[in-house]
Order: structure tokens, then C-alpha cells, then sequence
């Protein structure tokens, strides 16, 4: 992120982080920074519009909020004042310390601060996420390797056996919107297959989640945020680690995923994926007939579409194999490590700057857009429907996931939401004609 | 005396002798009856000893860890020939931020208006070592010191910090920063020092504004937390701080240095490094011969 960014799509790590930590109950992040860092938290996962003031939404957060005495003579005895105060006023769980660009530039002693709680029988554990090393979806990839490789030394109560375990990696918590629902799903979808899966994140984790990382058959990795935790937990515990196309959108990216898994932890039965695989198809054909008529009044688009790497590509990939549409930009607001897809290259750019995702997308003459809402006054100019899926707030996560046939039928109702009205007669072009 | 004060920075690598030096400079000038300002930006905090008779001192940015806003007597104390004597302070090293303790603890004297309040005629900045960051470069950023000298020796560090120095100066030039007054040799004594100085001065387009021979009486004088000055004022070293002092507050052409680049820098060390190997080796043979 060296460099200017307008109408930017991401928080700073630090955000990334605060977001990961608040995302599991039983966590309490302690942010180590000066006093904004932990306010735009909030600011830079609703945005700017929908910025109220403190971040209600997110679970309690303690911060150092440190002076400039602090930085000028170190913040860290600070912080172990703040790591005592948080320990003695919130339940015990676990507190993750993150620290953000000052006290990372100071270099502040955190490690020491937090190995000194830790001697002292506390769950405590640290991870390094100045807003200076990347963006929010970098903040998700550190914290969850720091928790992946240290899970063993937290003094979490130890977790029940889950026979078939698979951990969920690579959804970020907020700043992949629709997270909470994405992991949802694929919690079910894996049940139907006998296995069980563990979301770490939302509802279905916690620190009971946390504690069973290691005990999993296997790591699913659903976009390159995942794949350095997975990785940090194979190294320590020799969980495999398994790289899915990003996330399963409708059924045929169902059944690749799950012939994934079942041939990495062999505790798949052939039967069991074939039932779920017909009741997935039913479902998404279900789906097709239903917006037959809006889509064929659509008809074939040539889309553009900007989202975070978790999603963009596997949508792609959906509207191409299934509805036949044709990808001409696909922007990757999260800008990930590492090669971009293949199957369409040249089309892809990694950007998380507003300025360069319109950019492209004026570039590409796509005649339909998929792209969070922000980009609804740009869809009005170019004269082309807009299906948004991001930037719409708390609701995404509960029931905007895209993961399986059910999220490929929420993919359709989107598509077909914006009404497209039929080019050769409307009621205005008559009227105007008489 | 004069309306607006005269602001000069003088830099130099650590244990160059920038404090022995700047209070020498400051309790002669105070001597000839100028109103003077020490201001340590060091977090080592000891700049102004040998003005105050090593009487204890609480520095600016101790204030800061109370949150209490200090009054100017708090902070400062009279030392030889009422030379107003202040110390920023700053972190132990090893933790924290002294660059921006050096901008805060800047910050807070002009806040407490302490130009105004005292008139000097002169203010004087101690400042710590290589310029490693943008805090160490605030007395010589727009509005602080108007030039900036370097304390040097023939030793190859203290080069490269003057080097640095002379980089952090061309950098801020553009938007108003000091210019350099020169360079002050200190503590020189082998036979080459000098010709080395003068070889670096004419390199950068600088100029060697004194040359302060390594003496007892400096340490001697140390000994009794004084100025050389103060301790031994008809010394000859006395006479050499008095001209140096003249020399910096007095009217010369500022400039800007044309510092070496890395490679060049390298080079020069270099030649210099044979020759001067040479002239001992030289020298141990001609023994050797005898
Ligand atoms: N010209 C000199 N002759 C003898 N000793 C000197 C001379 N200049 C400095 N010193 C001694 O060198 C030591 C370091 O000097 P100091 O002024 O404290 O360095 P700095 O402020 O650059 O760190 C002191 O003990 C000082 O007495
Ligand atoms: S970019 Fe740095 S200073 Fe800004 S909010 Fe993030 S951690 Fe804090
Ligand atoms: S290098 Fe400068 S800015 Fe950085 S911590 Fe040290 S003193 Fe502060
Ligand atoms: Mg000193």
C-alpha cells in the first residue's frame, strides 16, 4: 500500500486483526496504539457513510490509547498496566494484544510484556499488525498464523474430540462481508458429508474452536488469507492442509471441494457426497427455474466484477460455466499475495484503490456490474445494472453468503434484482414515440 | 542585545566532544557578556554539566511523563556567566522514541515562550549524534537554528556522521532549513588528523571553522564539573574555545555541503586509509632500519 489510495475497500491490518480477534467469543483484543487505531476499527468496516461513532458492533475492546509520553519513553509498561486492568475487569478467555504502527516503529517491547502475563498463569498472546504492513485481510492472515503456531501454549480448556474435523481458513471477518453466513453454510454442507467443521469465527466458534485447531483431519484454505495459517498449524501439529478455489459457489464447485477433502482425509463416504450433490443440484436448478425469465430477459453479459479474492474469482467462475456470461474485469479489492487466477488472465487487477477499481471497470465495456454498492452512481453513468454484493452492511454476514447451490440462488436473485427493463418497447419510449 | 536571537545546532557523532565543546562555546560567549541558551537535545541529558557544576537538573520531557505543564524555572537552571542551562531528555536507551521526544520536548519551549521570556542573544542546540531519523532533524528544520555546525575528528565514524549531517541539511535547505556554518575539529592528534579534515572540508565544499586540540585541561576542568573556561581561563585552550566561539556566532558565509555518496565516501576513506597506513608502516620500517 505504498502509495496513495482513493475510496479505499480495506481497514489497515490493524483493523483486520481487531475484527479476526472480536470475531471469536472468548477473545478480547487489547489493541497497543494511540488512540484512533482502535476507533477506525469501526470506521473502516462500515465505512465512512455509515460511520456512527464507537464501534457498538464489536465485542468489548481495550486499548492502551497511548500519549505521546508513551511514545516518547516507550509504551510498554503501559501496557502491562492495560493487560492487568483488562485481565481484572473481563472474563477470562483469551486476550490478544495487537499493536498497531507507533508502537511497532518505537519497538516497543510487546513479546516481554506478554510473555510476563503469560508466567502468570494468563492467556495472553500478541501479533504484530501495523497498518504499514498491509491491509485488513493481512491483519486476519497474521493474527490467525499467531494463534494457528501458539494455539498449544494458550491455557485454553482443552477441546472435545470432533471426528472429521476440517478448520475453516481464509474468510475475514467484516471485511469479507458475507463471512458469517459463507461459513455457515459450509458448516452444512460439510455435516452432510460427515464431517465437521470448524468456523473458528461467529457463532458456530470460539474458544473451544480455537482449542481444536490442531486436532483437525484437515485445513480448508478458501482464499490466500488462509493458506500462511493453515501452513503455521501443519508445521506445528501436521494438520494437512487443503487449497480450495476459492469460495464454493453453486454445485459443481461444491462437488470439486468436497472430492478435495475426501481425498486428503480419506474419512469421506462416496455415498454421502453423492446425496448431498443431488440435493445441492435440486436445489440450484430449483434456483434457475425460478429466474429463468429474469435472466433470459438479461441475457448474456459480459460483467465486470470487484470484490475480495474469497469471492471475485469463484463468482467468475460461476457466471461463466453456468450462465454462460463473459468475465471482461475481475478486481481484487484485497489485493492478495502470489499469482492472480489464471483462467482470466489479463482481465484481473489487484487494487484495493477506488480510483483504479473504476478505472477498470470503464475500461473493461462490461454491460453489467457486480461490485459493492459504492459503485452504484458509476453503474448509473455507464447506463448498467449493478447487483451489490458488498458495502451492504451487518446484513451480508447473516444471509448474503454465496457458498453452495443456496448461495448460488442468492447469486441469482442479485443478478436479477436490478430490473432490466426489455430494450425494445417501455411504457416512457411509447409515450415519448406518440 | 540584539532583537531576535541567534539559533545554531551543533551536531557530531556520540563522545565526539559536541557537549565539552558547546559549553566551552557558550561560557565564552557568556563571558564577553552575551545572554546564552543551552539546550541539550541528548537523551544522555548531560550536555550542560559543566555549566552547572553537575547541580541536578529535571529535564523538559520529564514534565511530560506527569502530564504536568512545567513552569521555565522547573526546567532550567543558571550556570556559568548565566548561561540558561536546559536539558531535553528523553527515553533510557533502548526503548521509546527520542527523535520525538526531541520534537516534543522543542514543542514545549516554545510553548513556555522561552525566547521571549529570557532575550538571549543566543541559543545554543547540543545535539545528539547521527541524524537517524526526522526527530533528530528538527533543530535544523524550518524556524529552529539558522546553521548548523559539526563537531569531527579525524576518526572515519565521526566523518560519516558529519557526512550524514551534511545530507539531513541539503535535504531541508529547500523548505527553509539551517545551513551549515562548519565544520569544528576536536580532539585532534596525530600528525595526519588535520590534513584529513581539511582533505574531507574540501571535498563538501565546507569549511573547518576550528581546531580544538585534544588537551588535560579539558579534563582536568571536567574533573570539577567546569568549563575550561571557567576553570582555566588564561589556559591556551581557553583561548582556542574563545575563538572558536567568536567564529561561530560571527558572521560567515553559510552554505550548502555537497556530501559524498555512499561509494565515494568509501573511496576516500580509502585512500586516506593508505596513506596513512603507509606513513606508519613508513614510519615502523625506518625504526625497524635503525
Ligand atoms: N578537546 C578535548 N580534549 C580532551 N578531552 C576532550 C576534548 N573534547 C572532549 N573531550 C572529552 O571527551 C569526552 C566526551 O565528550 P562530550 O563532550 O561529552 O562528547 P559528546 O557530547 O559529543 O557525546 C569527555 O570526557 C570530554 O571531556
Ligand atoms: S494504519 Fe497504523 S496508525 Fe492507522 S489505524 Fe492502522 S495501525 Fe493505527
Ligand atoms: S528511529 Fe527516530 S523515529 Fe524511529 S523510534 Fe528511533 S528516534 Fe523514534
Ligand atoms: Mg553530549
Amino acid at each position: 500500500m505504498a502509495r496513495p489510495l482513493v475510496g479505499f475497500h480495506d481497514g489497515c491490518a490493524l483493523h483486520g486483526a481487531l475484527a479476526t480477534a472480536a470475531a471469536i467469543e472468548g477473545v478480547t483484543p487489547l489493541v497497543h496504539s494511540t488512540p484512533g487505531c482502535a476507533l477506525r476499527g469501526a470506521f473502516s468496516s462500515t465505512g465512512a457513510q455509515n460511520f456512527r461513532g464507537a464501534p457498538i458492533h464489536l465485542s468489548p475492546i481495550s486499548s492502551t490509547n497511548l500519549a505521546e509520553k508513551h511514545i516518547v519513553f516507550g509504551g510498554a509498561s503501559r501496557l502491562r498496566e492495560q493487560i492487568k486492568n483488562t485481565l481484572s475487569v473481563l472474563p477470562r478467555g483469551l486476550l490478544v494484544v495487537i499493536t498497531g504502527c507507533p508502537t511497532e516503529m518505537i519497538g516497543d517491547d510487546v513479546p516481554a510484556m506478554v510473555r510476563e502475563a503469560v508466567t502468570q498463569g494468563e492467556a495472553v498472546v500478541d501479533v504484530g499488525a501495523a497498518g504499514f504492513l498491509g491491509s485488513a485481510h493481512r491483519g486476519y492472515e497474521r493474527l490467525v498464523s499467531v494463534l494457528a503456531s501458539r494455539v498449544g501454549e494458550l491455557n485454553l480448556a482443552p477441546a472435545s474430540e470432533a471426528p472429521g474435523l476440517v478448520n475453516i481458513f481464509g474468510i475475514v471477518p467484516r471485511y469479507d462481508e458475507t463471512w458469517a453466513s459463507d461459513l455457515d453454510e459450509i458448516s452444512r454442507l460439510l455435516a452432510g458429508v460427515g464431517l465437521t467443521a470448524n468456523p473458528i469465527f461467529g457463532p458456530g466458534g470460539g474458544l473451544s474452536s480455537l482449542a481444536a485447531l490442531p486436532k483437525a483431519v484437515a485445513s480448508l484454505v478458501l482464499s490466500p488469507w488462509g493458506l500462511a495459517p493453515a501452513q503455521a498449524l501443519q508445521e506445528k501439529s501436521g494438520v494437512a492442509t487443503v487449497v480450495a478455489d476459492g469460495l464454493p459457489i453453486g454445485a459443481d464447485a461444491v462437488e470439486k471441494l468436497l472430492r478435495q477433502l475426501a481425498a486428503a482425509t480419506g474419512a469421506v463416504e462416496e455415498t454421502a457426497i453423492e446425496r448431498l450433490l443431488s440435493s445441492e443440484r435440486r436445489y440450484e436448478d430449483f434456483a434457475l427455474d425460478e429466474t429463468l425469465d429474469a435472466l433470459s430477459r438479461l441475457g448474456r453479459r459480459r460483467v465486470a466484477l470487484v470484490g475480495n479474492s474469497l469471492l471475485a474469482g469463484s463468482l467468475a467462475r460461476f457466471l461463466v460455466s453456468t450462465l454462460g456470461w463473459e468475465a471482461s474485469a475481475l478486481v481484487l479489492t484485497d489485493e492478495p499475495d502470489g499469482p492472480l487466477p489464471t483462467d482470466l488472465a489479463g482481465r484481473v487487477v489487484a487494487t484495493a484503490d477506488g480510483v483504479e477499481t473504476a478505472a477498470a471497470i470503464r475500461a473493461s465495456g462490461a454491460d453489467f456490474l457486480i461490485a459493492g454498492a459504492r459503485y452504484g452512481a458509476l453503474a448509473a453513468e455507464l447506463g448498467i445494472p449493478l447487483a451489490a454484493i458488498a458495502d451492504l452492511g451487518g446484513r451480508a454476514s447473516l444471509s448474503g453468503g454465496f457458498v453452495g447451490a443456496r448461495g448460488a440462488a442468492r447469486l441469482l436473485a442479485a443478478l436479477t434484482a436490478t430490473p432490466v427493463a426489455p430494450k425494445l418497447f417501455t411504457p416512457q419510449a411509447a409515450l415519448a414515440a406518440r | 542585545m540584539s532583537a531576535k536571537p541567534k539559533h545554531i545546532a551543533i551536531y557530531g557523532k556520540g563522545g565526539i566532544g559536541k557537549s565539552t565543546t558547546t559549553s566551552n562555546i557558550s561560557a565564552a560567549l557568556a563571558e564577553s557578556g552575551f545572554r546564552v541558551i543551552q539546550i541539550g537535545c541528548d537523551p544522555k541529558s548531560d550536555s550542560t554539566v559543566i555549566l552547572r557544576g553537575g547541580a541536578e537538573l529535571p529535564t523538559v520531557l520529564d514534565s511530560l511523563r506527569d502530564r504536568s505543564r512545567p513552569k521555565l524555572e522547573d526546567i532550567s537552571t543558571l550556570g556559568f556567566g548565566g548561561v540558561l542551562c536546559i536539558e531535553a531528555g528523553g527515553p533510557v536507551p533502548g526503548v521509546g522514541c527520542a527523535g520525538r521526544g526531541i520534537a516534543a520536548a522543542v514543542d514545549l519551549l516554545e510553548e513556555l515562550d522561552v525566547f521571549g521570556t529570557f532575550k538571549p542573544d543566543y541559543v545554543l542546540y547540543d545535539v545528539l549524534g547521527d541524524v537517524v531519523c526526522g526527530g533528530f532533524a528538527v533543530p535544523i528544520r524550518d524556524g529552529i537554528a539558522e546553521a548548523a555546525f559539526v563537531v569531527a575528528s579525524s576518526d572515519f565514524m565521526a566523518i560519516f556522521a558529519a557526512n550524514n549531517l551534511f545530507k539531513a541539511i541539503d535535504k531541508y535547505a529547500a523548505t527553509g532549513g539551517a545551513r551549515l556554518g562548519g565544520v569544528i575539529a576536536n580532539s585532534l592528534q596525530t600528525p595526519y588528523a588535520r590534513d584529513l579534515l581539511d582533505d574531507f572540508a574540501a571535498r563538501t565544499g565546507t569549511e573547518i571553522v576550528g581546531y580544538v586540540p585534544r588537551s588535560q585541561a579539558v579534563a582536568q576542568s571536567e574533573l570539577y564539573g567546569q568549563t575550561v573556561i571557567e576553570a582555566q581561563p588564561y589556559s591556551e585552550q581557553a583561548e582556542i574555545y574563545r575563538a572558536l566561539a567568536r567564529r561561530v556566532v560571527g558572521d560567515h558565509p553559510t552554505r550548502l555541503p555537497k556530501p559524498l555518496d555512499g561509494p565515494d565516501l568509501k573511496d576516500w576513506a580509502k585512500q586516506w586509509g593508505d596513506r596513512i597506513f603507509g606513513v606508519e608502516h613508513g614510519a615502523k620500517n625506518s625504526a625497524a632500519r635503525l
